[in-house]
């Protein structure tokens, strides 16, 4: 008898394929439950385990920073020390040492030289100065064309005026410099 | 009739399907709630789990600087510190500090010998601070009795007193003068304690600095000696978080 035409036998071949994929979707469904299941556990035990030494840390925390609080004071002046020298430093670059400037121009002046009037503001600085030579004058003049040249302290020299009072004797002159 | 029959059929297809796949339906179900269960409850909690990790780490850092603090922080000269806040603060004040400048003036017309006839302060808000300038100034111009040399005399003087100040502005004759000053200051920002930053030790170079402050004339002033018989009325609150 040809198995082709047994209904019954091929009934149970189907069956047992069916049955043995029921075993493996079961299978799946128990391996991914108990998956689930061990995971969940294994968080809830880490979770545990953290918030235990969470707390621990905590604890610490909190007794450092008693044992802190007779220090707050000394910290916050080292802090604000920190801070002012920041500070400082920023000023001291920003700011124009007039003083340096002023005393290396007056510095420059010659004996038999007499300065009337002098200004400064803004980066500029103008002078009227009187002799009764032109050599000291002079030298005044060469002494500040060189540092404008060498860009020291001038960047730019103006002559505005040169007045000759023959009542006198005198020469007036009268001068602005760019720093 | 035919609808009828048509959904008669339906019903026994199902019936037929049903009795032939009623067991896979239970491991089926199972399956979905592991999957729902794992979106929905795991990976959120492994996302906790790791965010817990990060914090304690960040609890553990925290822990370690704050230590770390403590022991510097003990290790520090009180009296050397104090020194050191009250040099800085004179040097660059947190408020406008006229006591400081009326006496670095004083002191620096004393020490150069030039007289000061009069001056005048542009002081500007009192209750304000001082918006959009990082290092805001008070203003003084004062008159002084004497030339350019007299006046580069006083300019000296100042130049190396404390508060640390700039001139702006000089306009001398043959007798007289004015001089146009500013003082800096520097007012501390609001800022909320935070355990978690170290404290830094004062650099070599804030040390150097320190070391030339400390070179500088440093004006006693007679309103503060008057009320309190020393230095502390002019410097700051040392705490500015608590």
């Amino acid at each position: 008898m040809s198995n082709e035409i047994n209904l019954l036998i091929k009934k149970d071949k189907n069956l047992l394929k069916e049955q043995s994929k029921l075993k493996v979707f079961r299978l799946i469904a128990i391996g991914s439950l108990l998956t689930i299941l061990l995971i969940s556990l294994s968080i809830f035990l880490l979770n545990q385990k953290l918030s235990n030494s969470s707390l621990k840390v905590e604890k610490d925390r909190e007794s450092v920073l008693v044992e802190m609080k007779p220090f707050f004071e000394k910290e916050s002046k080292i802090i604000i020390v920190n801070n002012r020298i920041d500070n400082i430093t920023k000023v001291l670059k920003k700011r124009m040492d007039v003083y340096k400037i002023l005393n290396t121009i007056l510095g420059k002046i010659a004996d038999g030289i007499l300065i009337e009037t002098l200004e400064f503001s803004e980066k500029k600085i103008s002078m009227n100065i009187t002799s009764y030579s032109l050599i000291p004058i002079d030298v005044f003049f060469n002494d500040l064309i060189e540092m404008a040249k060498r860009k020291e302290i001038v960047k730019s020299l103006t002559l505005e005026s040169l007045d000759a009072s023959s009542l006198t004797g005198s020469y007036k002159i009268s001068i602005d410099m760019n720093i | 009739m035919d609808n009828l029959a048509r959904e008669h059929i339906d019903i026994n297809t199902l019936r037929v399907l049903y009795a032939r796949y009623k067991g896979f339906i239970a491991p089926f179900l199972a399956i979905v709630v592991v999957v729902i269960l794992f979106v929905k409850i795991t990976i959120p909690s492994i996302q906790d789990l790791l965010k817990g990790y990060e914090e304690q780490k960040v609890g553990i850092q925290t822990l370690e600087n704050l230590r770390g603090k403590l022991n510097f922080v003990k290790s520090l000269d009180n009296s050397n510190i104090t020194s050191q806040f009250n040099l800085v603060n004179k040097a660059l004040p947190i408020i406008k500090d006229f006591d400081g400048v009326l006496s670095a003036i004083s002191d620096s017309s004393n020490k150069s010998g030039v007289a000061i006839g009069g001056f005048k302060f542009l002081v500007g808000s009192l209750s304000k601070e001082e918006d959009g300038n990082e290092y805001p100034t008070l203003n003084v111009s004062l008159s002084v009795i004497g030339g350019v040399e007299a006046v580069d005399k006083f300019i000296g003087s100042l130049a190396k007193a404390l508060p640390l100040s700039e001139i702006t502005k000089v306009s001398s004759q043959k007798d007289n003068s004015t001089v146009a000053i500013d003082f800096y200051y520097k007012p501390l920002k609001k800022s909320k304690y935070d355990e978690s930053l170290p404290i830094n030790q004062i650099s070599n170079d804030g040390l150097k600095l320190i070391e030339e402050l400390s070179t500088f004339n440093i004006p006693q002033s007679p309103i503060s000696d008057s009320v309190s018989g020393n230095d502390s009325v002019s410097t700051p609150s040392a705490n500015p978080f608590f």
